[in-house]
């Protein structure tokens, strides 16, 4: 049945039902329990179909929305996923995690005078991926015939499955090495499993699996391999690096190693990837604060404090040096964490971390800001108030105020070019000052969101397929005719 | 000990220690006299609650008119007796002995210059498998060699230190045996033999090879050990160890507490650290009297009551059938408020034999005011009624069922409630039951070593129950959550006040827990739980022991 | 993957041969693995004490201290490893300093190996110094004696050696003027702090391999994090080996008491059965 634009207009955005606060900040299960299909169809026809698909130019791989958002309307769930496929490989993740409200919604017309009224895009789209999945309509798609070219990449986060999704159906044999024991990077140990579970970042790379990709876990490119082994001794035609942005960073106050203070990486990987919330059944242990402390106001800050919620913690703060407006971390994030009790320290930032005689951490004196003239982005800078300090009890600190290059490859590939802050330097489509060495998404960028990483990828894989193809070059592997 | 102090007092027979005139009862010991002197004498096989058999020879004392000297622990004391208990000579004589004694054993840190700053930084100490020093040793901070070395100021072992290199027992439930620390003085062996009348163990082997041992070598969990960990109370090194329970290094304190796994109430002391309950023994001096413990309240009470699946947070589900966590009062209202919807023929409790008597009390009294006394036990899994009146014919009529050991009912004890519309769930950990549809409220409770209270066992003593460590999350105790309930129907004309008037009521109606069936010794469930569940080497142990006799007892 | 070609014991120190061919040809002295026992395992780094490339094995000697060495030790031949990874860490700075002594204990008696002889391949003169509480408790040592052109002992209680530990050994070579260039030590954190102290008077330079708590081994978590001349260093990419004169012991000792109350709680619902042992039990029921 067909709408009217102003029926259309009429309708009110459909909201995702949720864990109510009280009971989801005890649990590890996902807030938003997704939409309905009677939900999906309702939300799906509130989209204009509009000429100028604004929506599409603010999605950094640019998925045909409208065109998706039609299919659920007809209620062809698996069509449209399958159409959100031919730009973004990880629609389930995607869907939760892209901060559309900066992106995809942030652009659409409907939301131009109320962005909570924008076309729930990604709610749309984490529904198909999840009605695909459960429902077992996922198709492989078709493997081109084996060119012949060897592939390797290195780490399996969002760029690097998306740049092995790509080339294993263009025929290319791709073997991707992940320093882990399970793969996904950042999406099996920084993002929760409230917020992204796990069992669908497996079901993607199982299925990059049974299209041939071969994954080699527990191996540190760097250390096991260096880069000009994989060439010459291990007979691979292009390296592809998306090995991220890992490296915490620490303040440089007193107590930054007293027991009680991690930062938000090691934190979230015990509880994310060795599973330590489920302790003693996974043997690796982790602190649980009563008071905890955030520091940093992205998005690993909002999944460290509403971690330490779950875990058990009485109060967990989070303290940011800019206000709240200014706090990167996506819009339903922050609405979550204030819904489950997390406190706002703002414009304020630690200054030293007190600890008892045993080296734990027992408050924390932090400095009061406010905001000053705007820096070249425009932001207004946040300024230190000369004495104005306060302090409070905390016995964890959890620091999430960002991560840097690793220089485990960087260090051991001294003939690619890098920047003075250790990102690797890439022309516009991936390409390093290597010959045919690729690299994308955080460990380029810096730290960004996953679907940068996913279009970083995609360029990068169309560069591999553009140069190794192009006249003149052999294989270096099997042949597979 | 009172007895014997006025037997003393009236006693003509004396004899001299030390110099000093004391009177004793014939059948006493030398060592027993020079305890009740205040005389220290040190002793490594003797105790006071075991045979003695003069084995180490520490307590070598002179005696005048004897020839050498004679064992205090072995040798009665006489009329006219002149003993002296110690002299440069004897001191060099247990130095001596001393010495060989741990010439057998991983000594190197007895003596090692450094081992204070070594152990000050090892805090608790190294969890090998096997000790080579203090430091690797879990019996670091109770060990009466060290306290040997100490008194006698020992400083060097002139002997060469030869390890014996048994291998490791760690195949055992429970248990870890090193017996390269064994110094033989066979303390295990009596307590197991001649006040338990096991015989579990024994020495095996002879001259050098002498060791302690099993027959035939076999596991303790395939032989009739029954785990009771009296020999590991017992055994003056680290020899013998509870694997659960040695790794915690000092306790931050000791509680005495009531067992109340079955009727027998045994007197327990548990060790707790971090908030929680982490060990459990006797009390040291066990000259108080023989108690046996068994393997379930020595060993299980950690494994039992610390899991993290322990239910933490009241939870009530919602109209539209979500179950949300909330706060006590709004659980207590919405749990208040659909019992209030039913007559009171239309509701029945199930009780739980392991509550307390103020758990029990509060139940029954409920029960009498809210639910026409439908109040009932789960015994070897068939409905008994409390009330002798009421028969299973009322439960077709059962409209609302508040479980306190929902794990004990059965699919078939369910369908036998054919009119169920709503169930209130108040217990440890989760059950099939709190997911059941009609279960509309969770409330966690806790378990005996969170609480205060008392309770009635066998031959009608009543033992102190006290709370050791703290519950998890929110949890309350069970009669609290009763009281709440109760006061909050019919506003507050509930007769029960407070947890004073509680213990009086008990006094006043004492049939009440008089009908309480009993929980027997064999029992292998907690509040409907089998323990096996939550402590693995139980599960082996009533495994092993089904397999090979058919039955288990405790 | 993984599998465990031999395994033996001496005292608390299990040698544990893994087949590991990748990491056989990469790795180099001073270098560790990080491995889980089974997928409920901790990740913990051991330093990989020898190698064999043609058979594609690594050793490690892991001393049995908690839950997790104890899984390790239970294992049999035939088992395999759920994960092994690496090598990880800076390898050892190996060039020809002259008279270099390396001192180890309890596993850094393997340790010590793999530096030992690549040091002695260098041109050095080296002085391997092992330690032990008997004499009984030593091991790898017909090994360390063909990389060193001194191999002496120390024990605790005098049966072998000198009486007392390494840095008495060392103590006392200096003492009769034995000139040393570099030292290298391997061992707990307490033999290393001693050891640091004794060459410190005379301004050795002296390589510690700290054996801090780990997560990932990769430099990206921080949980191996220590302070050495007042700078934040990750034990996992810019160690494992610091000067030892420069390391806040202190803090290291703290850092690592951090989960005490976990380490002694897990034995308690832990069955003696290994999850290897129970995982092959149920492997041979069904058949």
């Amino acid at each position: 049945m067909s709408l009217t634009a102003k029926e259309r207009m009429a309708i009110k955005r459909n909201k995702m039902d949720e864990q109510p606060p009280d009971l989801r900040n005890r649990n590890f299960e996902e807030v938003p329990y997704g939409y309905t299909p009677e939900e999906a169809v309702a939300e799906a026809q509130r989209c204009l179909n509009c000429k100028k698909k604004t929506c599409v130019s603010g999605c950094p791989v640019e998925v045909p929305i409208p065109e998706f958002i039609t299919l659920i309307a007809e209620k062809e769930f698996a069509e449209a996923a399958r159409v959100i496929k031919t730009k973004n490989v990880l629609p389930a993740v995607c869907g939760r995690v892209c901060p559309q409200e900066s992106q995809c919604e942030g652009e659409c017309i409907r939301g131009k005078k109320d962005i909570t009224q924008a076309v729930a895009i990604g709610n749309l789209e984490r529904f198909v991926a999840d009605y695909e999945r459960e429902n077992n309509l996922v198709e492989l798609p078709k493997i081109r015939k084996k060119n012949g070219f060897k592939v390797a990449v290195i780490g399996s986060g969002p760029s690097g499955l998306t740049v092995a999704g790509d080339l294993i159906k263009l025929g290319y044999e791709v073997t991707i090495y992940e320093a882990f024991h399970r793969g996904g990077g950042v999406l099996v140990y920084g993002i929760p499993e409230f917020r992204l579970p796990k069992k669908i970042v497996q079901a993607e790379i199982k299925g990059l699996e049974d299209l041939g990709v071969k994954i080699f876990y527990n191996s540190v490119i760097g250390r096991l391999h260096k880069i000009d082994e994989l060439f010459n001794d291990l007979g691979f035609d292009a390296v592809y690096i998306g090995v991220g942005a890992g490296l915490p960073i620490f303040l440089d106050i007193p107590g930054m190693n007293l027991n009680g203070v991690f930062s938000a990486n090691e934190y979230l990987t015990r509880s994310n990837l060795m599973k330590s919330y489920l302790f003693p059944k996974y043997r690796t242990p982790m602190i649980i604060g009563k008071k905890v402390a955030v520091l940093g106001g992205g998005n690993v800050a909002m999944d460290s404090a509403r971690t330490a919620i779950r875990l058990g913690a009485e109060k967990s703060t989070i303290v940011y040096r800019r206000s709240m407006e200014q706090m990167p971390a996506r819009a339903a994030e922050v609405h979550h964490a204030k819904e489950e009790k997390i406190e706002f320290n703002l414009l304020s930032n630690p200054v030293e971390i007190y600890g008892n005689d045993d080296g734990w951490a027992t408050a924390m004196k932090c400095q009061n800001y406010e905001l000053g003239e705007p820096d070249e982005s425009g932001r207004q800078r946040p300024v230190a108030i000369e004495n104005s300090f306060f302090e409070f009890d905390c016995d964890q600190v959890l620091v999430s105020i960002g991560g840097q290059a690793n220089p485990l490859i960087t260090k051991t590939t001294p003939d690619m070019k890098t920047n003075k802050w250790g990102y690797i330097v890439t022309d516009d489509w991936g390409r390093t000052s290597k010959q045919f060495v690729y690299a994308g998404g955080d460990i380029v960028t810096g730290a960004a969101t996953v679907i940068s990483a996913m279009g970083a990828g995609r360029r990068a894989a169309k560069a591999i397929h553009e140069d190794l193809t192009k006249e003149g070059n052999e294989t270096t592997g099997d042949d597979g005719k | 000990m009172n007895k014997l102090a006025v037997k003393n007092e009236l006693s003509h027979e004396k004899m001299t220690i030390d110099g000093k005139s004391v009177p004793f009862t014939s059948g006493e010991t030398i060592l027993d006299v020079a305890k009740r002197s205040g005389i220290y004498i040190p002793t490594l096989c003797a105790r006071a609650d075991l045979p003695s058999t003069g084995s180490c020879r520490l307590c070598l004392v002179k005696v005048e008119g004897m020839r050498g000297y004679a064992t205090s622990c072995t040798t009665p004391a006489e009329q006219g007796m002149v003993v002296t208990t110690n002299s440069p000579a004897i001191e060099k004589l247990r130095r001596g002995i001393l010495e060989l004694i741990l010439s057998e054993h991983p000594s190197a840190c007895l003596v090692c210059p450094i081992r204070e700053t070594c152990e000050k930084f090892n805090a608790p100490s190294s969890k090998t498998g096997r000790v080579t020093g203090c430091n690797m040793c879990p019996n670091r901070d109770t060990c009466e060699l060290r306290q040997l070395v100490e008194y006698l100021g020992l400083e060097e072992i002139r002997y060469p230190i030869l390890y014996k290199d048994f291998p490791l027992e760690r195949d055992d439930p429970f248990m870890d045996r090193d017996y390269n620390l064994c110094i033989l003085c066979g303390r295990c062996i009596r307590v197991c033999q001649e006040n338990l009348g096991t015989s579990a163990i024994s020495f095996v082997q002879r001259g050098h090879d002498t060791k302690v041992g099993t027959s035939f070598g076999k596991l303790h969990v395939d032989g009739n050990c029954r785990f009771c960990m009296h020999c590991v109370d017992v055994c003056p090194t680290g020899a013998l160890s509870v694997r659960g329970s040695k790794w915690y290094g000092y306790p931050d304190e000791e509680i005495n507490i009531t067992c109340i796994l079955c009727d027998r109430g045994c007197e327990l002391v548990v060790d707790t650290k971090w908030g929680k309950v982490m060990g459990a023994h006797p009390i040291r001096d066990m000259s108080a009297g023989k108690r046996e413990y068994c393997v379930k309240g020595r060993c299980c009470l950690p494994a039992l009551f610390n899991s993290p699946d322990r239910l933490k947070y009241p939870a009530v589900r919602r109209e539209d059938g979500k179950f949300i966590y909330t706060n006590w009062d709004t659980a207590i209202k919405h749990a208040s408020g659909i019992l209030s919807k039913y007559k009171a023929s239309e509701i029945a409790l199930l009780s739980s034999s392991h509550l307390t008597d103020e758990s029990i009390y509060v139940l029954h009294e409920f029960a009498r005011v809210y639910a026409d006394s439908n109040i009932f036990y789960i015994v070897d899994g068939k409905l008994t009624f409390s009330t002798i009146e009421k028969s299973d014919e009322i439960l077709k009529d059962i409209k609302l069922l508040y479980a306190v050991e929902a794990n004990s009912l059965t699919d078939d004890i369910i369908d036998r409630f054919s009119s169920l519309e709503h169930i209130i769930v108040q217990d440890i950990y989760p059950s099939k039951l709190s997911l059941l549809e009609k279960t509309c409220a969770i409330f966690p409770t806790t378990v005996f070593t969170e609480m205060d209270g008392t309770k009635t066992c066998a031959e009608n003593r009543r033992e102190t129950v006290a709370k050791a460590a703290n519950p998890p999350g929110n949890a309350m105790p069970d009669w609290e959550i009763i009281l709440k309930i109760g006061n909050e129907l019919r506003n507050g004309n509930f007769k029960i006040k407070d947890f004073r008037s509680i213990q009086n009521l008990i006094l006043m109606h004492p049939w009440i827990i008089g009908a309480v069936p009993m929980v027997p010794k064999d029992s292998v469930v907690y509040r409907g739980f089998p323990i096996a569940d939550f402590v693995p080497d139980f599960r082996e142990y009533i495994e092993h022991r089904l397999k090979a006799n058919g039955e288990v007892h405790f | 993957m993984y599998e465990i070609v031999e395994k033996s014991e001496i005292f608390n120190v299990h040698k544990i041969v893994i087949k590991a061919p990748a990491i056989a040809s990469a790795v180099k002295a001073g270098q560790f693995v990080i491995i889980m026992a089974s997928e409920y395992s901790e990740r913990i780094p051991v330093t990989v004490s020898d190698w064999d490339v043609e058979a594609g094995n690594i050793t490690l000697y892991i001393l049995e201290v908690g839950i997790s060495t104890l899984e390790l030790a239970r294992m049999k031949v035939g088992d395999s490893l759920f994960a092994v990874t690496g090598p990880l860490g800076v390898p050892s700075e190996i060039k020809d300093y002259g008279t270099v002594v390396l001192g180890g204990g309890c596993y850094g008696i393997g340790g010590i190996y793999p530096i030992a002889k690549a040091c002695k391949e260098a041109g050095n003169k080296v002085i391997s110094i092992i330690e032990a509480r008997y004499k009984d408790m030593f091991y790898h040592e017909k090994e360390l004696m063909e990389v060193s052109d001194k191999l002496l002992y120390a024990t605790s209680d005098g049966s072998k050696g000198k009486k007392g530990k390494v840095e008495d050994v060392v103590c006392e070579m200096l003492e009769q003027g034995e000139k040393i260039d570099q030292a290298f030590f391997m061992g707990c954190t307490q033999m290393l702090e001693r050891c640091s102290e004794a060459t410190r008077p005379n301004g050795i330079p002296t390589k510690v391999a700290l054996n801090s708590i780990m997560l990932d081994g990769t430099g990206m978590c921080g949980a191996c994090r220590v302070s050495v001349g007042g700078e934040i260093k990750f034990a996992c990419v810019d160690g494992p080996e610091f000067d030892g004169h420069e390391v806040n012991w202190n803090e290291l000792h703290n850092r690592k008491a951090a989960y005490a109350e976990q380490e002694a709680e897990i034995y308690q619902s832990y069955s003696h059965e290994c999850m290897a042992e129970k995982k092959l039990k149920q492997e041979l029921e069904r058949g």
